[in-house]
């Protein structure tokens, strides 16, 4: 009896997109998409700025009218955040309640380890999972896993970029890595590498450390006896970062500092870490320093903060970290791939997503030319070498 | 006391035919999170019967899930038959367990708690570090379980029926194991090592049988997660996850069976509503949440429950109105623990 009722599940929302007309989520007028985030725990921060880049840049394009698809129709997006607290169940729980809830897609989640736990289902059940924001290698192998696509550079291209800056400066360096003890450590440690290799730079030491760390003094102790002139800083924990310059100079190290791009944020590392003490502060970047006061001038980033204001009012001006401009920024690719989009179908918003060619999204850095076409690699994978000079960054070509 | 006995043998039973039908007509999202609940309640049983039963706080349970979840999904990804996986999911992290509870055990109290912390604490780094096991930091993916053809099921529902028996399974046994001599010796252990020496009860053993017989569960529950989730990670193993399921335990009800139930809805609903309610504001609604819970019914949901239908009884057997409630109201689900020695079980052992 039980297994004659399990047939006649006739409302099933699993359903795979085929070449129906129109798949769940989408109508003439409207497309609903969800975005799963840790909107709570220690990873709420970047979570929570994510969704709000997002929900500034859709808001914009609503009070607009919606966006114009490739099919002719006008439709406005409405966006619903979930919480997954990182935690891998509770994001794939997000990614079937998106389904259940008959969401065309799902967009720009961050993380790493939560997106992961949602690929296989996503790719499965053929819904799109795409724009991720993670720099992990895991989410640009679109043979492998056609549904799902990233959208910064990966962690991976950003160490290359900074290796080859360093190896470009013909100076005979020595490097002293701390690295967060996962793939993301690892890919950041593995580009710098590579990317040094037969140059007079070297990796004098390394040392890894937990994200759910309290503290990083003894791995800096450890790495201050190298003396080492470069600390290259592969952690994606805010206050591990700040923690970290903080150690250095009481020990009395003071060697010039890389911070990968997601710690770069002065407010919550440089400023607290006192990052003055040292001789010079890179981190690599893709997107406009909206902190640099000529540069909020210009009509992207003007926008962009009045966007925030207007529909993200729950991040503070202050509080607005890197991921939020990320965030918006992404969400402005994925529009351009809506308005490529020929057909109201699942199938047809992958296909125009691989169309993207911009070198105009907003807040992208001039000379940052963004390509989804490329099944092996994210859209962006070019970075440029900034320097943190008198409160701001500033893109440096060579290391004076 | 017949409305009351056939109270106890209905209400199992009629839980059960509805938790057989629900999923027929659910959405797939609905029986993943109802699958979810399975899976917790197993872990948050064995919690139950180390802490609640035994009086033992253990913060340790989520890495005997965790290393349940790894065997499981080590097991899936190199052919073993589904029942080896299994049987080795609990297996290695009851084994672990009784390991780590031999010397541990000789601590109380707080001590014991923070000993156990030190498991998710190790747990973390292991699972990243052996890669080559674990899949390191971005976990170990599998693709099984899938309903076999001609059943008319899809693989959710399949899935959550598995769940269901296994649950069912343990839970049985558990209630067996606590309605016997163990459970009689856990009861002792709890509320008085000293009589329970002087009865010639070895409270040292009956302590590592419980931590085993929790850590056993917990790998159980890992072994079902995969089956959910199909992924295991180090975020598994977490300390958090741990603390999450205590607070739980706490709120579904020290030493009940049902408590456990409560415990695994709660963990898996209430940040469902949380999110709901504000994405962004999670946590401060779980906390509030477990404070008014505990405020109202402080030996947890179970315990008001059976306080509830109790009153109700009582009433109905023309006890007269308003008569008071019966002098031990913190009953035990199974008829396990002496009336004597229930007393005070689940408002006592709050975690810090």
């Amino acid at each position: 009896m039980l297994l004659a009722a399990g047939c006649g599940r006739s409302n099933s929302s699993s359903s795979s997109s085929g070449g129906s007309s129109s798949d769940p989520g989408i109508t003439d007028t409207t497309l609903d998409i969800g975005q799963s985030d840790p909107l709570t725990g220690p990873t709420a921060a970047p979570g929570s700025c994510n969704l709000a880049g997002w929900q500034a840049y859709v808001g914009h394009v609503n009070a607009q009218g919606g966006v114009k698809f490739g099919d002719g129709k006008t439709r406005k997006i409405n966006l619903k955040g979930y919480d997954d607290g990182y935690d891998p169940a509770r994001a794939l729980a997000n990614f079937r309640q998106i389904v259940a809830e008959n969401k065309f897609a799902e967009v720009g989640s961050l993380g790493t380890p939560t997106n992961l736990a949602a690929m296989p289902q996503a790719n499965a059940q053929k819904i799109p999972q795409v724009m991720l924001s993670s720099g992990s290698t895991a989410f640009v192998n679109q043979t492998k896993n056609p549904w799902t696509t990233g959208w910064p550079p990966t962690y991976l291209d950003e160490g290359t970029n900074f290796g080859k800056f360093l190896a470009a400066s013909g100076k005979t360096l020595t490097v002293a890595v701390l690295a967060q003890n996962d793939q993301l450590g690892l890919d950041y440690t593995k580009g710098l590498e590579d990317a040094i290799q037969g140059s007079q730079v070297k990796v004098v030491a390394k040392a890894t450390y937990e994200p759910t760390d309290a503290t990083v003094d003894s791995q800096i102790s450890n790495l201050a006896q190298s003396k080492a002139d470069i600390f290259y800083g592969a952690i994606s924990v805010l206050k591990l970062a700040a923690a970290s310059l903080t150690k250095a100079q009481q020990l009395g190290w003071k060697p010039s500092i890389f911070l990968a791009s997601l710690s770069s944020n002065p407010a919550q590392v440089i400023v607290p870490g006192n990052g003055t003490a040292y001789p010079a502060i890179w981190s690599t970047t893709y997107i406009k320093d909206w902190r640099n006061p000529d540069v909020a001038k210009q009509s992207d980033v003007a926008q962009f903060l009045q966007d925030m204001q207007t529909y993200a009012s729950n991040i503070a001006q202050k509080d607005i970290i890197n991921n939020c401009l990320w965030g918006y920024s992404a969400a402005a690719t994925f529009v351009r791939a809506l308005q490529a989009m020929k057909s109201p179908t699942r199938q047809a918003l992958m296909d125009a997503i691989h169309t993207v060619k911009a070198n105009d999204i907003p807040l992208l850095l001039p000379g940052i030319t963004l390509d989804a076409s490329s099944k092996t690699t994210a859209p962006i994978t070019t970075l440029k070498i900034q320097q943190y000079i008198n409160g701001a960054y500033t893109t440096v070509d060579t290391m004076k | 006391m017949n409305a009351s006995r056939a109270l106890k043998v209905a209400l199992p039973l009629g839980v059960l035919v509805v938790l057989a039908i629900v999923p027929l007509s659910a959405t797939p999202y609905t029986n993943y999170q109802l699958s979810l609940v399975g899976t917790f309640a197993v872990a948050i049983l064995g919690l139950n019967i180390v802490s609640g039963y035994a009086g033992q706080i253990s913060l340790g349970q989520s890495a005997f899930m965790g290393v349940g979840a790894y065997a499981a999904a080590f097991g899936v990804a190199h052919g073993w038959p589904v029942v080896l996986s299994f049987v080795v999911a609990a297996l290695l992290p009851a084994a672990i367990g009784a390991l780590v509870a031999i010397p541990a055990v000789r601590l109380r109290g707080n001590a014991l708690a923070v000993v156990t912390i030190i498991l998710p604490i190790i747990a973390v780094p292991l699972a990243k570090r052996y890669a080559g096991v674990t899949g390191g930091s971005e976990g170990r993916s599998v693709d099984w379980a899938h309903v076999p053809s001609g059943t008319g099921l899809e693989d959710d529902q399949w899935r959550y029926y598995l769940v269901l028996v296994v649950a069912a399974v343990l839970f049985l046994l558990g209630r067996n194991i606590l309605s016997g001599r163990i459970g009689r010796a856990f009861a002792i252990v709890r509320t008085n090592e000293a009589v329970a020496s002087a009865m010639g009860i070895s409270t040292h053993r009956y302590k590592v049988v419980a931590f085993t017989i929790a850590a056993g569960y917990g790998g159980a529950a890992g072994f079902l997660y995969v089956l959910v989730v199909q992924f295991a990670s180090p975020d598994l193993l977490n300390f958090q996850v741990t603390i999450n399921m205590l607070a739980a335990l706490v709120i579904g009800g020290f030493a009940n069976l049902w408590g456990a139930v409560i415990a695994g809805l709660f963990y898996v609903y209430v940040p469902v509503v949380a999110g709901a309610v504000d994405p962004s504001r999670t946590n401060i609604f779980y906390g509030a949440v477990v404070l008014v819970v505990l405020f109202i019914v402080p030996g947890g949901v179970s315990g008001g429950i059976v306080r509830l239908v109790r009153a109700l009884l009582a009433r109905l057997r023309g006890r007269g109105p308003a008569s008071p409630a019966p002098p031990r109201p913190r009953a035990s689900g199974p008829e396990s623990t002496p009336p004597s020695l229930r007393a005070g079980a689940g408002s006592r052992k709050e975690p810090q």
